[in-house]
């Protein structure tokens, strides 16, 4: 009976162990903040020509803390509009970093791809913002390039 | 729960396993022995792998078993456990991947792979990489602390590049110094194409069609080109871009191929789509065999294994398995693996 006790204890010993163990293994919870943006889509010069434009959302800086895993531009969320104004509401996760960018490429040959090895007409910009987004906030974003992803544009060159 | 009950096993597996060599490496098909190098294996840490996919990994574990990713994680992929795996499968060499994507897989640099291959380079072959997440502002730095890794580090026999984990464009030119670095080293540079199932991946034609490469690789002639997974939609289980990578390997010289994770579980309703294309595309001569590995225990010898059986389900002759599982490989390469001789030696 006492070594059933001992062995009882011991067992309850190791769960409460693993569990201490888990608990300060696992990663801190996550935490977002909802935030409603909105802004409009420019060309360099001219009117924005037709057509559907896609947008992807970025966590400007994340992991900051971290010197190996510290990077630009952390995906959030994609979502497209039909014109140059657009809004989209989402959760910012701020466990991610600081900042925000959002890219967007305007379909103009309306074939559905950004550009392809020989059609090269679909122009591209970024717009960013060191501050982090909360509530309602606006960015307008300049179309400068044909066929350029987020990292074309961010960081910037010295 | 299945899945729960499966990763408890493989951690007493991973725990309990190390595999001696076999008295012959290759396997035998039909009474001949063929030897086999596996391209693509991967190193890492849980120290350098971001959260996303830390996600991925630690979702399905117990609750009380959390903490053991990380020692678990860095043991699965040690050194100790790649040639363990590859021991049981027969597999005599293998590809060992740096690769620098934070924002999906994580980091396990040039210098760590250095390290964990030292003292098994007659086995293991490092594949280098580079950082290129603020390339605009730091590629002068990077790109010379690269070539000097290229010109010194002597077990490092080719260049991994992820252009859809590491968030670029497969036609972006900015990478093209690092392609002029390959040809003058002559190391060649594995691109994954296709797409992946791990968090953050880019997974738009634009990342994951070979097409896009085409104009580098016209202007890299010296630089060979090896399309990993030879665009095999990982994501949706399809042959999406497999067509394009087999046309560059039949326009250019200087493309290879190579099958990795087609082998998998994964890959199972696409397998003998797969591998009956590149046969009669006329390709097989262009195909270097790869797993995508060590992923979990065993993972090397059921690739392996998968992927053979459906080389022999669609009317490969021996010597078409030969020049996949070993004879391309040591055609590029030029690392001598027993059993199959070299360019040099047959010239001889």
């Amino acid at each position: 009976m006492r070594i059933l006790k001992k062995i009882g204890l011991g067992l309850l010993v190791i769960v409460v162990l693993f569990l201490v163990l888990d608990f300060f293994a696992r990663p801190p919870a996550e935490r977002y903040e909802t935030v409603n943006l909105s802004g409009q889509v420019k060309m360099l010069v001219g009117p924005v020509p037709g057509g559907k434009i896609s947008y992807r959302i970025y966590v400007l800086e994340s992991l900051e803390d971290d010197p190996n895993l510290n990077h630009p531009l952390e995906e959030v969320v994609d979502f497209q509009s039909d014109g140059p104004q657009f809004s989209h509401t989402f959760e910012y996760p701020l466990h991610m970093g600081s900042g925000l960018a959002v890219s967007a490429w305007l379909d103009a040959d309306g074939d559905g791809v950004f550009c392809t090895p020989t059609e090269r007409t679909d122009p591209s910009g970024l717009a960013y913002t060191e501050e982090t987004p909360a509530g309602d906030f606006t960015l307008d974003i300049t179309l400068t390039k044909n066929c350029r992803q987020a990292n074309w544009f961010y960081p910037p060159a010295p | 729960m299945k899945s729960r009950l499966s990763l408890l096993a493989a951690v007493a597996l991973l725990s309990a396993c190390s595999t001696e060599p076999p008295e012959q490496f290759g396997i035998v098909v039909d009474g001949s022995r063929i030897q086999v190098v596996d391209l693509h294996t991967h190193s890492g840490t849980w120290e350098n792998t971001p959260p996303g996919f830390r996600k991925r990994l630690g979702g399905r574990v117990p609750r009380g078993f959390y903490w053991l990713m990380s020692p678990l994680t860095d043991l699965n992929l040690g050194p100790g456990n790649i040639l363990s795996q590859m021991n049981s499968a027969g597999i005599y060499g293998a590809g060992v991947f740096a690769t620098i994507s934070p924002n999906t897989t994580g980091n396990a640099t040039t210098e760590f792979v250095a390290k964990q291959i030292a003292g098994n380079e007659d086995r293991l072959y490092g594949f280098a990489t580079i950082r290129l997440d603020r390339w605009n502002v730091d590629q002068a730095e990077r790109l010379a602390k690269f070539e000097e890794e290229l010109a010194t580090i002597d077990s490092m026999h080719g260049i991994k590049l992820a252009h859809a984990h590491q968030q670029y464009r497969l036609d972006d030119e900015r990478l093209w110094p690092i392609y002029e670095l390959a040809g003058k080293y002559g190391k060649p540079i594995y691109f994954h194409t296709g797409t992946s199932p791990n968090p953050g991946t880019r997974y738009e034609p634009e990342y994951a069609d070979a097409m896009y490469l085409e104009s580098a690789i016209q202007a890299h002639p010296d630089t060979i080109f090896i399309l990993g997974h030879t665009g095999y939609d990982t994501r949706i289980r399809a042959l999406t871009y497999v067509n394009s990578a087999i046309l560059m390997a039949q326009r250019y010289p200087n493309v290879y191929l190579e099958p990795g994770a087609l082998g998998a579980e994964r890959g199972e309703e696409v397998i003998d789509d797969f591998v009956t294309r590149l046969k009669d595309q006329n390709v097989l001569h262009k195909v270097i065999y790869g797993s995508d590995g060590v992923q979990f225990p065993g993972y090397l010898k059921s690739h392996l294994t998968n992927y053979v059986a459906a080389m022999q389900r669609n009317g490969y002759t021996k010597d078409e398995m030969r020049q996949v599982l070993a004879g391309n490989f040591v055609k590029v390469f030029g690392i001598e693996i027993p059993g199959i001789e070299t360019a040099a030696e047959e010239g001889e």
